[in-house]
């Protein structure tokens, strides 16, 4: 491959629509045009390498003026173990004996003004998050005169770039390119500086929404799918090799990805979501009633769909792009409609899995195996599951773009109960068939991954700064979801589906901060949640009820001595024995004590049913420690359930919620009986060897 | 070398008509020795699930089992190292003792008690017999994944994967194959190692091998026979008590189930009975059962003590 730069495509700029747009944005307005990257980009598939120029075009949003200009170089991550990335990762996603081609990079080679300024000699590499000199994964550059509040700049630069062999969502296996965080980005800039953080192991991305256009130049016959749409097509003669050129634009995004391979490996499908015939019914009809919202209101617009999938796994086309149609409806329904025109999904070759699971503006990756085709595997959600995750960023990460790297919750929390709520939707009503014998519950598995923690982790925690990487996902995915999960039994589901709907469309493209989604909530509900927050994001309280004990007695009989008439009196020997009498009739004393054995305060209903066939519900605000009820009368107590309707899904630890007077011996047999059939399965592995 | 009678399902059946007592025991000892894992997740969990309505609150109840099993695997583990393990030595034993009693005294009626003290005298043999059947299936097993999982690795860094894919297929089917010919080696083995004067465990299962692999057809269907009802009695029983419910009627079936794949380990074992040189069965009521002597030559028959020829 010669070291050709592919020439610079012209950035035509209007420049009078510039200068009206000089002037400081309000706070928190919806800004969807902040930065415009125009990319032109080659690939040399046998050295893994990029080639590119890029122009950047800046507005400044602050209030403040910029005198510098701060990069991401996130391919710098991957160039050797020493950087931050690897060292936070423990080097387990690409070994330190890894052979030197699979190590990847990215160089500025040209950085200048349109004017010719250059601007390359002032370029540093710089460490705000942790001072590691080995990490070159974000530059500053010093601009000769600030930019003002509300001013722009353009830049021009030339990179190359040697992708990694497929590592943390992007990179290369064989001829299958995922080329994610690629080129040098802008970081954000705000009234106190930029907000440019290096690349760690746990964190997640923090950009500006704007337009991107990229031309990429591949080897004719290979296939490119990206972010945006596809706007232009050429064949062109380069040398004796013929290339493929193609170009994608995006607008109100604020990241691009593309991936690339040849047809041999991978073919494009094309599909579409069309609300009329892909919309469920019940879906549309539910969400009118609980979102309050006429039916006619909550009209979704038809989507393209165009999935990258390997020839070998073509058979799993249709399960993706129907696992995306119910997605699109899903989302739609509950978070507004997806506003941009097509949806790209790639699904990578199974040895490039590492490139799979990934969200991108209007892009994401998935991933399948042959496998799937067999039961039971086949019953598996593995690839729904993925789609309808991934998908959902498209809201979450995508228009609401909050800050992953300081707060991850605020997306892949909020995301991950959107989609066990999706996927907890799909399941009831059967609407994947191949799911149909699978007996998970979404819930359950993210709680079950609660209940193993050893500590509970603070989810409101800056993605590097958890104590281990499972702390890092079980905070910002299972507890945060389990959390909106609880919040969602506690206000009610109707009225949380309103607030979520709210803060979803009220906060598209404005950067929620995690404030910003307490304060949204409080608002649509009407109440005060800081308790809440305070405990189950910013903290790290653990809900635990249960019932201490249950006494139902006969009344006492009077024993000793009696007032009367003005002196004391021996109590009768009849009156004595009267009280003390056996047997299941009255009156009765009962007495029951409920405690909170967590350190999670917060209001919880207890069932209690008596033996006259009533049930009574009474509430405990669960501010204190205990709280004892008495009562008296002729009935006793049958069973007595702390939190019957499991609104406390954040409480892992269920088992002393429940008390019964008289206990069910045959429960045990009746649930588990199959536990003795496994062990003598098990025992009977054995059996041709003996 | 000494001739070899074919194995049939015959024999199996003859073997099980004639042996009622030791049915009951094949099917009941092994629910001995899963009793301790059923009272101790009786006792783990009575106390908790006891207390649970008939529809807890959602995922409660994975939670509550699963949380209370994780904190109790210790616990857990000496009860399945019982029956797993257990469950090996008590077929080691009967394997023994059915070789023993049909060698020694096929004519007279079967006594339990002397079944079992055959069995006991010949039970460190035989043990040895099924770690040599183990160790060769864990060998075979091994050598045929080691290199099917490299290559299936391979070709998925090829970007392969349909590669990989009839590679594993390849080898889980030859694994079967080769696990049903072991299989019906060790069967074989449990007779060759009858033979008057053969001690060596391997050296039987060795012959046995040899056996199933000049026999392949006879070996194999003979297994078959047996095993697949076996497997299907199995299954069956487990799908009846999803549709019956784990009441009186869905455990009587499911022991039913459990005396027939009994009734089924006994026949398949039985079947290869004419592998040794020993004669058949007399027909039911003929003198040597009236009489209750041996019908065979007490001294042809290899006991633990005895040196070979
Ligand atoms: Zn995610």
């Amino acid at each position: 491959m010669q070291g050709r730069v592919v020439s610079v495509l012209c950035l035509v700029l209007a420049l009078a629509a510039a200068a009206a747009a000089a002037s400081p944005v309000p706070a928190g307005a919806p800004v969807t045009d902040t930065v415009a990257y125009t990319i032109a980009v080659e690939l040399a598939p046998s050295t893994h390498t990029l080639l590119a120029t890029e122009t950047i075009r800046w507005r400044n949003t602050a209030s403040v003026p910029a005198p510098d200009l701060m990069f991401h170089l996130y391919l710098n991550a991957f160039a050797s173990n020493r950087t931050t990335f690897m060292k936070e990762s423990g080097g387990t996603a690409l070994r330190s004996s890894a052979p030197v081609e699979d190590w990847g990079w990215i160089r500025i080679t040209r950085l200048q003004l349109p004017d010719g300024t250059d601007l390359l000699p002032s370029l540093a590499f710089i460490q705000p998050d942790d001072g590691n000199p080995d990490d070159r994964t974000v530059a500053r550059v010093a601009l000769p005169e600030p930019v003002p509040p509300g001013g722009a700049v353009e830049i021009e630069l030339a990179f190359e770039a040697r992708l990694p062999r497929v590592i943390a969502r992007t990179g290369w296996k064989g001829d299958f390119h995922m080329v994610g965080q690629w080129f040098p980005k802008l970081g954000v800039f705000g009234d106190g500086g930029w907000n440019c953080h290096q690349f760690h192991a746990n964190s997640e991305f923090f950009s500006d929404f704007g337009s991107y256009r990229v031309t990429v130049t591949v080897p004719e016959g290979w296939k490119v799918a990206a972010t945006g749409v596809l706007t232009a097509e050429e064949t062109v003669e380069e040398g004796d090799a013929t290339e493929r050129r193609v170009t994608f634009e995006a607008e109100r995004v604020h990241d691009f990805a593309w991936a690339a391979a040849p047809s041999s490996l991978v073919r494009i499908v094309e599909g579409e979501f069309d609300p009329a015939r892909d919309l469920p019914r019940p879906w549309l009809e539910t969400a009118s009633r609980t979102l309050g919202v006429p039916a006619a209101a909550l009209d979704l617009p038809s989507t393209r769909l165009r999935l990258m999938i390997p020839n070998e796994q073509a058979f799993l086309a249709d399960r993706d792009l129907r696992a995306a149609r119910l997605a699109l409806a899903w989302y739609g329904l509950h978070y507004g409609p997806y506003p941009y025109p097509q949806l790209t999904i790639v699904s990578p070759p199974v040895g490039a899995m590492e490139a799979g699971g990934m969200e991108y503006p209007t892009l994401i990756t998935t991933g399948g195996s042959r496998w799937l085709a067999f039961p039971p595997l086949k019953w598996t959600p593995f690839v729904d599951a993925v789609v309808v995750h991934e998908f959902g960023h498209q809201y979450f990460y995508g228009m609401l773009a909050s800050n992953e790297f300081e707060q991850a919750w605020l997306d892949e929390g909020l995301n991950s109960y959107a989609e066990a709520s999706c996927m907890s939707a799909i399941l009831r009503d059967g609407l994947i068939p191949e799911l149909r014998p699978w007996p998970g519950d979404p819930w359950a598995t993210n709680r079950v991954g609660l209940a193993g923690m050893p500590l509970p982790p603070t989810v409101d925690t800056f993605s590097w700064k958890f104590r281990t990487r499972h702390d890092y996902f079980a905070a910002s995915y299972n507890r945060t979801a389990v959390a909106l999960h609880t919040l969602e039994g506690l206000v009610g589901p109707d009225r949380f589906a309103r607030a979520m709907r709210e803060y979803a469309l009220e906060w598209r493209f404005r950067h929620p901060t995690g404030d910003d989604f307490r304060a949204s909530l409080e608002g649509s509900i009407g109440e005060d949640l800081g308790w809440f927050f305070d405990q189950a994001i910013e903290g790290d309280a653990v809900p635990d009820w249960a019932v201490l004990s249950v006494r139902q007695r006969h009344p006492r009989a009077v024993r000793g001595w009696e007032w009367k008439d003005g002196a004391w009196v021996e109590v009768a020997a009849e009156e004595k024995e009267k009280a003390d009498g056996e047997g299941d009739g009255g009156p009765w004393t009962v007495r029951v004590d409920i405690g909170r054995k967590g350190d999670f305060r917060g209001p919880v209903e207890v069932e209690l049913r008596w033996d006259d066939g009533t049930t009574e519900r009474r509430r405990w605000d669960g501010l204190g420690r205990w709280v004892r009820w008495r009562f008296d009368g002729e009935r006793r107590l049958e069973s007595v359930i702390v939190d019957p309707d499991g609104r406390w899904a954040l409480e892992t630890r269920r088992a002393d919620n429940y008390w019964r007077r008289k206990p069910d011996r045959g429960a045990v047999h009746r649930r588990l009986w199959w536990t003795a059939e496994v062990l003598r399965a098990l025992a009977g592995l054995l059996a041709p060897w003996s | 070398m000494a001739k070899n009678g074919t194995p049939s399902p015959r024999h199996g059946w003859a073997t099980l008509l004639r042996s009622p007592r030791l049915l009951l025991a094949v099917w009941l000892v092994p629910v001995l020795l899963g009793l301790p894992f059923v009272l101790t997740v009786q006792a783990l969990l009575a106390p908790v699930l006891g207390n649970l309505p008939a529809d807890p609150a959602p995922g409660d109840l994975q939670l509550i089992v699963s949380g209370t099993l994780a904190r109790s695997v210790a616990v857990l583990a000496v009860p399945v190292l019982l029956a797993v393990l257990g469950g090996w030595a008590w077929r080691v034993l009967w394997h023994a003792g059915i070789v023993r009693w049909r060698a020694w005294a096929a004519g007279r009626p079967q006594r339990l008690g002397e079944l079992v003290g055959l069995g006991l005298m010949a039970w460190w043999r035989y043990a040895r017999l099924s770690l040599v059947a183990l160790v060769a299936a864990a060998l075979v097993t091994g050598g045929i994944w080691a290199p099917a999982t490299r290559l299936a690795r391979d070709a998925v860094g090829r970007l392969d994967e349909t590669t990989s894919v009839r590679i594993v297929l390849a080898a889980a089917a030859l694994t079967a194959i080769v696990l049903l010919i072991l299989w019906t080696a060790t069967v074989r083995g449990l007779w060759e190692l009858a033979r008057p004067g053969r001690r060596s465990a391997a050296l039987a299962w060795l012959r046995g091998l040899g056996g199933a692999l000049r026999h392949p057809l006879a070996s194999l269907g003979t297994l078959l026979a047996w095993a697949v009802p076996l497997l299907a009695v199995w299954a069956g029983s487990l799908a009846a008590v999803r549709a019956l419910g784990p009441g009186i009627a869905g455990m009587a079936v499911l022991q039913l189930g459990a005396l027939l794949t009994a009734a089924c380990s006994i026949g398949l074992v039985g079947s290869f009975a004419p592998v040794t040189d020993l004669p058949p069965f007399p027909a039911p009521g003929q003198a040597a059962r009236r009489t209750g002597a041996p019908v065979n030559k007490p001294q042809a028959v290899a006991t633990a003590g005895e040196t070979a020829p």
